[in-house]
């Protein structure tokens, strides 16, 4: 090995290849190739991205950039010159894909059939660009698409290779279809369109073929779209029979699937004796495909409808030398792949990049370098020569600009029509990537505008909730849900499921529990449905329920690593801690930057006494979200009460002290509006308060005031605030702003109407409480409004607003909603207990 | 086995002729070229053989 780790990288993609089809073959010897190869190597599952569309997520692996950074948005794109639309083309692609990098890097470098890699690009090999295998059909005679090979030399070895449908024999389709004899083709096309999945395989495949023979390789990527076809044509024949599925057709058809695999094992049979041992072997899918009950029964007539038979996560097997044997990589996704191979070329990876390289695949430590950026390294990359790279969409605005202008005709209205829709559907696309980037902002701009111009299709709407309640923007997602529900679109049951979600934030647990119930009703299929409701069902504390609702959501899919996770949480609360570890960790293998899942496992493993082990899961947890103040608690509590290593502990305390911000509880409002009382039931419920109880009861409060002194001077002196941490103080309305920011606060901020409260304190300073002091009841509105709208923009703090009159008439609503609020195991009878009825005495008639 | 198993099993003799076979295809560039140098060397010869009875006739 000299400078590189690898000596050569070959990278096969297999599209929407999935583990739950590979198993079963795997395990009945029928995929031998692949067998050896995961056994000589590393392999797991590998998350998808949003949207599951394939020339975003194939882009997304070639680049390790996702598709607000890299610009390839759909499957199609504006054609400028034509004013129509056109495939994807790789001109569109905005940055640098690994084989660029590695041919400014002076390497051998080959592509074949990569989606969008047309026109090939001129890079330091060969490139075959994902026009070239594309079959025209009937009995025409092919030519090869311009553009389609580099160098243009070498296009007669490749016509060679490609392979019309019309051409595939009788002898390679009963592989397939053995009684494909019974097909009456004059009524029945499918044989035709097996053919063409077949004639599509193997033409990438004997271009692939050609150049590991024929030329000198580092690193050669080879794309077959071909099981994703094989599946969007005939899954709906694997067995289990579907419902709808005609006998007839799925006794012919069923086995096509499983051919399909196999056809690709012994494809790639030749593919690893061409590569060599030395070569490292990357072989991954940019989806999964539903296989079993997942399986849509009819897809919605809606753009894009078919990824909505992709899976999350499809498969990732790494074999070479260096790569660690017989192991199982967690937490990867499709960003990880191009740092992985810069890492194996001992190349830096790009901090620009989105992904991580897999370190632990690796058998010998290595340590991958970094710099800002490859886009800024200049050198002769491959790619095609600034004028050829053009922004479609911008191009297509320029253009709508010069027929507006006057110097182009208008396209005909069909060509309008159809560029304009995928102009929408790229839109549609950049907000789902960057929603899924935690770009909020940018994707709620996107949707606001999409879901305005098209009022009538509730899934603009509906995305635009999902990134509401995606950084809890509770308020905006209420205002269109309301406005959704009132259409009365489609998608009712999913705007359902949202009104639950809203109303669990709203602190209305048990409003939530009825209105996902009813969702569950119509859109029982939903897992996240069943995973919310678990969550509420964990909520208010009912774990059996909880546990048959994430139950649930594992039965439609067993791959779900949040409700693997939930179910590990419903499990400890029953104290089923074997039960609850087997699911957590099954949860952190499917997805393992999942930082509570880690915190879960710890809990559960403290709980059989594992200290060691529970430790280790604490860390992990606090590796990912270093501010994550309750496992550092639970280490405290190890190394304390049961290791004995208080020098353990110590640095932990100080690290807590130093750099997280503690929560501080207030309540607030104006006085007399109730914040006596609201002290008094967190007191009564176990929240421990910081009072000085210098301010005594008196007839007007005749529970105390529950008040410390030295928050009247909190504008002057905040020194003291470190003693309310994890405590309940009072703070009038007037004095929050003064509160420092080194706290997180929950604020139960009370509301009272105003002549109650005037009357109160009228009353309470001895004045004549028939007079209505009209002054100061307009200040205090003003104050108050000003002192909410400050909260709003405070980072550090969470208001919930309490009206006094509920809170007195309907005790036990607001005590679950302010416990769901604060989300503390408080006593939840003492809490309505202490509401005293006869203390409302200043009422307005 | 089921038949169509046996089939693909049994590409790996990599037998030539017109018909071709998924193991000729799985052989990649090698296969794919010598079966359809087969379909030219039939078509050829069939051609011929065609040519030589009209001649003879």
């Amino acid at each position: 090995m000299n400078r590189k780790t690898a000596k050569k990288v070959l990278l096969i993609g297999w599209d929407a290849a999935d583990w739950k089809i590979i198993n079963p073959l795997l395990d009945a010897g029928l995929m031998p190739t692949l067998e050896k190869l995961i056994n000589r190597g590393a392999m797991g599952n590998i998350a998808t991205l949003d949207p599951p569309l394939s020339p975003i997520l194939w882009t997304s692996i070639g680049t390790g950039k996702t598709a607000d950074k890299h610009g390839i948005l759909n499957f199609v794109e504006p054609d400028a010159s034509t004013n129509d639309i056109k495939p994807v083309s790789v001109t569109s692609r905005k940055v640098k894909a690994i084989w660029n990098i590695l041919t400014q890097e002076g390497y051998k470098t080959h592509l074949v059939g990569w989606w969008p890699s047309h026109p090939a690009e001129p890079i330091n090999g060969v490139a075959v660009s994902n026009m070239f295998h594309k079959p025209i059909g009937g009995k025409k005679e092919w030519k090869m698409p311009p553009g389609a090979i580099h160098p243009k030399e070498l296009e007669s070895i490749f016509a060679d290779c490609h392979i019309e449908p019309h051409e595939i024999t009788a002898s390679m389709i009963l592989p397939f279809v053995p009684n494909a004899a019974k097909v009456d083709q004059e009524k029945d096309k499918t044989l035709g369109k097996l053919a063409s999945d077949i004639a599509g395989a193997a033409s990438i495949h004997a271009a692939a073929t050609w150049i590991l023979e024929n030329k000198e390789w580092d690193f050669c990527g080879v794309y077959l779209d071909s099981i994703d076809h094989f599946c969007h044509g005939f899954m709906k024949y694997f067995p289990p029979q579907m419902e709808g599925v005609p006998d007839e057709y799925f006794e012919l058809y069923k086995d096509v699937i499983n051919g399909a695999y196999r056809f690709h094992d012994m494809m790639l049979e030749r593919l690893l004796n061409l590569a060599g041992d030395d070569a490292t072997i990357i072989l991954l899918s940019d989806h999964g495909f539903h296989s079993d009950h997942l399986r849509p029964k009819k897809l919605p007539n809606e753009p894009i409808a078919a990824a909505l038979e992709h899976s999350p996560y499809g498969i990732l097997c790494i074999a070479g030398p260096n790569i660690k044997k017989d192991e199982r990589i967690l937490g990867a996704t499709l960003l990880d792949i191009t740092p992985t191979i810069l890492t194996l070329f001992n190349l830096p990876i790009g901090k620009d990049m989105d992904g991580k390289p897999l370190l632990q695949i690796f058998e010998n430590k290595i340590a991958p370098t970094y710099i800002d950026s490859w886009e800024s390294i200049q050198g002769e990359c491959g790619m095609h020569p600034k004028d050829l790279q053009v922004d479609p969409w911008a191009a297509q605005e320029a253009m709508k600009q010069l027929v507006e202008l006057g110097y182009v005709e208008a396209p005909g209205e069909n060509k309008q029509v159809r560029v304009n829709k995928i102009t929408i559907e790229a839109d549609m696309n950049l907000a789902k990537v960057l929603a899924s980037n935690n770009k909020i902002p940018q994707a709620i701009e996107i949707l606001k505008r999409l879901y305005t111009e098209n009022p009538n299709e509730a899934r603009f709407g509906l995305q635009l909730a999902l990134c509401y309640q995606t950084i809890k923007n509770f308020k905006d997602l209420r205002i269109i849900i309301d406005e959704l529900k009132a259409k009365k679109l489609n998608n009712m049951p999913r705007i359902e499921y949202l009104d639950g979600i809203v109303l669990l934030a709203e602190n209305k647990p048990k409003k939530a529990l009825a209105a996902l119930k009813s969702a569950e009703n119509k859109i029982g299929h939903m897992y996240s449905l069943h995973i919310s409701l678990g969550h509420v069902y964990l909520k208010i504390k009912k774990w059996e329920d909880a546990e048959n609702s994430f139950r649930k959501a594992l039965q439609i899919d067993i791959n779900n690593a949040h409700a693997l996770h939930g179910l590990g949480i419903s499990l400890i609360r029953q104290e089923k801690y074997e039960e609850a570890i087997d699911s957590l960790l099954e949860a952190i293998g499917l997805l393992f930057y999942f930082p509570e899942a880690h915190y879960h496992l710890g809990e559960a493993l403290y709980n059989i006494k594992q200290y060691e082990r529970a430790i280790e899961a604490f860390n992990v947890a606090i590796t990912m979200n270093p501010g994550y103040k309750k496992a550092h608690e639970w280490l405290i509590k190890i190394y304390e009460n049961h290791l004995h290593l208080p020098e353990k502990s110590e640095p932990i305390k100080k690290f807590i002290m130093e750099k997280i911000k503690g929560t501080i509880y207030v309540v607030s409002g104006l006085p007399r509006s109730g914040t006596s009382m609201m002290m008094q039931v967190l007191k009564n419920g176990g929240l421990e308060i910081l009072t000085d109880n210098l301010r005594k009861e008196d007839d007007n409060n005749p529970k105390g005031y529950l008040e410390f002194e030295k928050t009247k001077k909190l504008a002057q002196d905040n020194s003291w605030i470190n003693e309310a941490n994890d405590k309940v103080i009072k703070v009038i309305a007037q004095l929050l702003q003064f509160l420092p920011d080194s706290f997180n606060y929950k604020i139960i901020f009370m509301e009272r109407e105003m002549t109650e409260v005037l009357k109160s304190q009228q009353k309470m300073l001895g004045r004549d409480a028939s007079i209505y002091p009209t002054a100061i009841a307009e200040t205090f509105s003003k104050q108050l409004e000003t002192t909410k709208n400050w909260i709003k923009g405070q980072p550090n703090m969470d208001v919930m607003y309490v009206n006094y009159k509920e809170m007195i008439e309907q005790p036990e609503q607001m005590v679950e909603s302010i416990n769901n609020f604060l989300d503390l195991d408080l006593d939840f009878d003492k809490m309505v207990k202490s509401v005293d009825l006869n203390l409302y005495r200043n009422k307005t008639i | 086995m089921k038949k169509e198993d046996s089939k693909i099993k049994a590409e790996k003799t990599y037998i030539v002729d017109a018909e071709g076979s998924l193991g000729l295809l799985a052989l990649g560039y090698k296969g794919v070229k010598a079966w359809k140098d087969k379909i030219k060397e039939v078509k050829n010869k069939s051609q011929n053989t065609n040519a030589n009875e009209s001649q003879n006739s």
